[in-house]
């Protein structure tokens, strides 16, 4: 009985690092998961998933080089890896309206994406907005980018933009290639 | 010339192109390794010690550039090399609506809940310990009942409508200076707070600058761009 309080416990406390914010970006790296539940954090994180996946959430792993890694995957590095809960299946167009985005925007960062991607990861900011000039009004192209950067899909390096953190998260980059050629 | 300075001048331009390739991540076929190898087998009997240890750093650097030819090769081969012409060809052949729709299919938002964090405090009280304020002669005829029914009622705002009052007010701006008070005021009392609200984020962004005459007391709101702007609290009435 006292065993299954202490899961309980634990369960509980996973379920906070996960969902709430405490760093500037959100989820938990992999050590600072087994700092607070114990060497056996990732039979917690394996419990806490399926029960996630039935309310349509997943436990989705991050490496710091943006690959996805899986459970089984080496200790050391989901150790340095960060772990976030995302949305299982696809949102949809209306859906996505209510989280506060235009079309224009999602549009605006699809193309931003893709274009990074086709230029191996790191294109000139004046071409992409060079390329999203024409798509949409001059006026909004600054003000989009500058969105897309603080929300962290894509960053500044130097003159150049690269993809940020919160696309490797939140975006499946190899099927959104696809889906774009095939569109 | 002597012959050695010949061959130390040869071997000393390919490990700088070398590193030009290495260093700067450019594309590493502009390198010839055919006939760089060559050009360092030339001569290679009547090389001193000292040039053939140059020699074989010469030699190495070409190694990590066929490293990197064959990444890049690879990477041309998977599915996810993409030129960027070809790219930007594709997309210009969409409309917006189907470049959204392929996005959303891929797309797997982080759930994520904001909560206050020491940093967060520690910005916040920065914020208001630095907060300088401009008096303004109509801040009296604001009554504070109102002010918060009003912000109760933007809270409700959704962030769409929300950005899309900031864009009409970036659009009413113009390229010339506008009263601060006429533009929160130019759709009625109703919206005012919002306008006030939304020209405020506006300034935040860095995409709108505030300026006092000190003799009207007016102060004129214009464009400016995120990168002119110094980092300092304002408080305006409204």
């Amino acid at each position: 009985m006292e065993q299954e309080e202490k899961i309980r416990s634990k369960v509980a406390r996973a379920v906070q690092l996960l969902l709430f914010k405490s760093h500037r970006i959100p989820g938990v790296k992999g050590w600072e998961l087994k700092k607070n539940l114990g060497p056996g954090y990732l039979s917690i994180i394996k419990f806490l998933n399926t029960r996630f996946q039935e309310l349509g959430l997943t436990i989705k792993i991050v490496s710091d080089d943006g690959n996805e890694l899986s459970m089984s995957d080496d200790e050391s590095k989901l150790s340095t890896a960060r772990f976030y809960v995302t949305l299982k299946d696809e949102l949809s167009l209306t859906a996505v309206k209510t989280l506060g985005w235009s079309i224009d925007e999602i549009a605006g960062l699809a193309v931003v994406i893709s274009t990074i991607i086709s230029h191996k990861g790191s294109a000139p900011v004046r071409e992409v907005e060079e390329i999203l000039k024409k798509k949409f009004p001059e006026w909004k192209v600054k003000l989009n980018l500058a969105r897309y950067i603080r929300r962290g899909y894509i960053a500044e390096d130097g003159e150049n933009l690269v993809l940020g953190w919160r696309t490797f998260a939140e975006l499946d980059v190899e099927k959104f290639i696809h889906y774009i050629l095939s569109a | 010339m002597p012959q050695s300075n010949k061959y130390v001048e040869l071997i000393e331009r390919i490990i700088r192109l070398c590193d030009e390739v290495i260093e700067k991540n450019i594309d590493p076929f502009i390198v010839d390794v055919k006939e760089n190898l060559e050009k360092l087998r030339e001569g290679l009997f009547e090389m001193d010690e000292k040039i053939l240890v140059m020699n074989m750093a010469a030699l190495l650097k070409l190694i990590y550039v066929i490293l990197l030819q064959q990444e890049d090769v690879k990477k041309r081969a998977s599915r996810l090399y993409l030129d960027p012409f070809l790219m930007e060809v594709r997309l210009m052949g969409l409309d917006k609506e189907k470049i959204a729709e392929a996005f959303i299919k891929a797309f797997r938002p982080i759930a994520e809940n904001e909560q206050a964090t020491m940093s967060i405090m520690r910005t916040a009280y920065g914020y208001w310990a630095n907060l300088r304020e401009y008096r303004l002669p109509e801040a009296q005829e604001a009554s504070m009942p109102n002010a918060l029914n009003t912000i109760r009622e933007i809270l409700e705002v959704e962030e769409a409508d929300f950005e899309n009052e900031m864009e009409k007010i970036l659009e009413e701006i113009g390229q010339e200076p506008v009263e601060y008070y006429d533009l929160i005021k130019r759709d009625g009392e109703e919206k005012k707070v919002l306008r006030a609200l939304a020209l405020s984020f506006l300034m935040t962004r860095g995409l709108v600058s505030i300026m006092q005459d000190p003799i009207s007391e007016k102060v004129w709101v214009f464009k400016t761009t995120p990168k002119n702007i110094d980092k300092h609290s304002v408080a305006l009435s409204i």
